[in-house]
């Protein structure tokens, strides 16, 4: 009788030890959740009001000042970056857009950051646009001194 | 750094949006900011140390680069060159190709000319903007660049009297 017992009892066992897993997971789960939120509160006090709302406990998460909350963490840190760290930053986000959002980006850029009829006195320093002058003839130099007052 | 380095070794360059490209120094020598710092840091040949260009893009890096291999084996311009008489004609016609451009992009190579010192590309790139002016009229000079018109009617008129001489 000791054999099959003992083979009727092993899946009872391990369904018993797998619940226990599950529910430890459960918790586990939940408990880092809760740090989670936890987190985001010390952020919420630090960083902006808005986010309260969702914290009070009344209601749960609210996920649209959640959302409002951590996008204007990722843009603090963002304007916290040098240079160099912002680059890496873009390059890296430009592998995860969609087709879809290159084309919002496309036409974001043409507005901001247009490629043609620029005026290069603005971009270039001084020094560079007086080495493009110095190309010029005297006539082309004096219509160029007639452009703006 | 001894001249068989320069000829046969290669550099490693990180641009400023964190892109490595390695060159060859026989191409990059057109650098004088990198040549000069080769030389004077004596980078060994096949080393793994990055060299950072916190002003170039990648795209502009990749383009410099091109142009640099395409110009590696032409005899270098001396130091007397700048005294000559500018000359703006002569762009040669695979650097006229190469500079078919948006504006955008021929304003970051001079920039990126100028920064990393490369005498050639400079040269070639202003004069190209240098063209985009030439035999225009103010007004057509500014509808190129973009440029407001902030005179009145009375103060064009006054300016175009007083350089009718540069028309004669």
């Amino acid at each position: 009788m000791s054999t099959p017992s003992l083979s009727a009892m092993e899946p009872v066992y391990s369904h018993a030890s797998m619940r226990s897993i599950g529910l430890s997971l459960s918790q586990l789960s939940h408990a880092s959740l809760k740090q989670m939120s936890g987190l985001s509160a010390s952020h919420a006090s630090i960083h902006s009001a808005t986010s309260r709302g969702y914290l009070d406990g009344t209601g749960g998460p609210s996920s649209k000042a959640l959302f409002r909350e951590r996008m204007e963490l990722c843009l603090e840190w963002f304007n916290s970056w040098t240079d160099g760290q912002r680059r890496k930053y873009l390059s890296c986000l430009g592998i995860c857009f969609k087709p879809s959002e290159l084309l919002q980006l496309a036409s974001l850029v043409e507005l901001k950051a247009p490629k043609e009829q620029l005026d290069f006195t603005n971009i270039l320093t001084k020094d560079l646009s007086l080495r493009i002058f110095s190309y010029l003839d005297p006539r082309s130099l004096c219509r160029c001194s007639q452009v703006i007052p | 750094m001894t001249e068989a380095t320069l000829t046969s070794g290669q550099i490693k360059l990180e641009s400023s949006d964190g892109e490595t490209v390695t060159v060859p120094l026989n191409v990059i020598k057109l650098s004088a900011t990198i040549k000069t710092m080769i030389e004077d840091l004596g980078i060994e040949e096949d080393n793994d140390d990055v060299v950072p260009l916190p002003n170039v893009t990648h795209v502009i890096l990749n383009k410099v680069i091109f142009w640099c291999d395409h110009h590696k084996d032409d005899i270098q311009p001396s130091e007397d060159d700048d005294n000559k008489e500018k000359r703006v004609d002569d762009i040669d016609p695979w650097d006229k190709e190469f500079l078919k451009v948006d504006q955008g992009t021929l304003f970051e190579l001079i920039q990126a000319a100028n920064y990393l010192d490369i005498k050639g590309l400079l040269d070639v790139t202003c004069k190209t903007v240098a063209n985009m002016i030439r035999g225009k009229t103010p007004e057509e000079i500014r509808k190129t660049f973009n440029i407001k018109n902030d005179f009145t009617p009375e103060e064009e008129e006054q300016i175009r009297k007083e350089n009718a001489w540069c028309e004669e």
